[in-house]
């Protein structure tokens, strides 16, 4: 019996696992630059990323899509796969650290700027160098503590 | 991998449909691969996808 094979609802919410952490990479090189530039523009940008990330799932991001259009074709090995879901929450954490880091820079408080930001570029730096992806390790937890035992 | 293997069995769920499961077993995290020996006892197990080797040594410390 498997059930993520066999059942085609689910089977569809599978994606290519090493995606999302191609996708860190440059998030992890993106809010680098942000911090040190101090740039809220760049921030705003990888909100955007963030939030496409975070409705449609990850790999409709920008990065998603060059990690499917031109990583992929070159990689060889067989393509492991995950549930789209823990990912796709993770992308919404880094959305509301952007948000807030935003915030920070239009009230003109550098210091909230710069720790969102910094708290984003720890979490996609965890799972560019680690394969830790601090969100979709909350999410299962998340969703165990949040729903209602039968 | 566990397909040339006729004596392992490799079953895959869906953590999400069995949240009642998840919370029996303490699962904290997909994927998560618990490890069974012949008399249904769990005898490991790895959260996180487990590589080769890993699998390899699991299976066989259970024989």
């Amino acid at each position: 019996m498997s059930e993520i094979l066999e059942k085609p609802e689910v089977r569809k919410i599978y994606i290519d696992a090493r995606g999302p952490r191609f996708s860190a990479t440059i998030t992890t090189i993106v809010l680098a630059a942000a911090l040190v530039t101090h740039n809220v523009w760049i921030l705003a940008v990888q909100g955007i990323v963030f939030l496409i990330g975070a409705t449609f799932g990850p790999q409709f991001t920008p990065y998603g899509l060059l990690f499917k259009n031109v990583i992929k074709p070159r990689l060889k090995k067989e393509a492991p796969t995950e549930d789209v879901r823990p990912p796709k929450f993770a992308q919404s954490v880094g959305l509301i650290f952007a948000l807030v880091g935003i915030f920070g820079a239009v009230v003109d408080r550098s210091l909230i700027f710069a720790a969102a930001t910094s708290f984003a570029l720890a979490a996609a730096f965890l799972n560019a160098a680690f394969n830790y992806c601090l969100g979709c390790e909350m999410y299962l937890i998340l969703v165990r503590t949040t729903t209602r035992r039968k | 991998m566990v397909t040339a293997m006729n004596d392992v069995k490799h079953v895959q769920i869906d953590a999400e449909s069995h949240l009642e499961l998840v919370r029996q077993l303490d699962i904290r995290s997909t994927p998560t691969t618990i490890f069974i020996n012949k008399d249904g006892i769990e005898v490991g197990r790895a959260a996180g996808t487990p590589k080769r080797e890993q699998v390899l040594a699991a299976l066989a410390a259970i024989n």
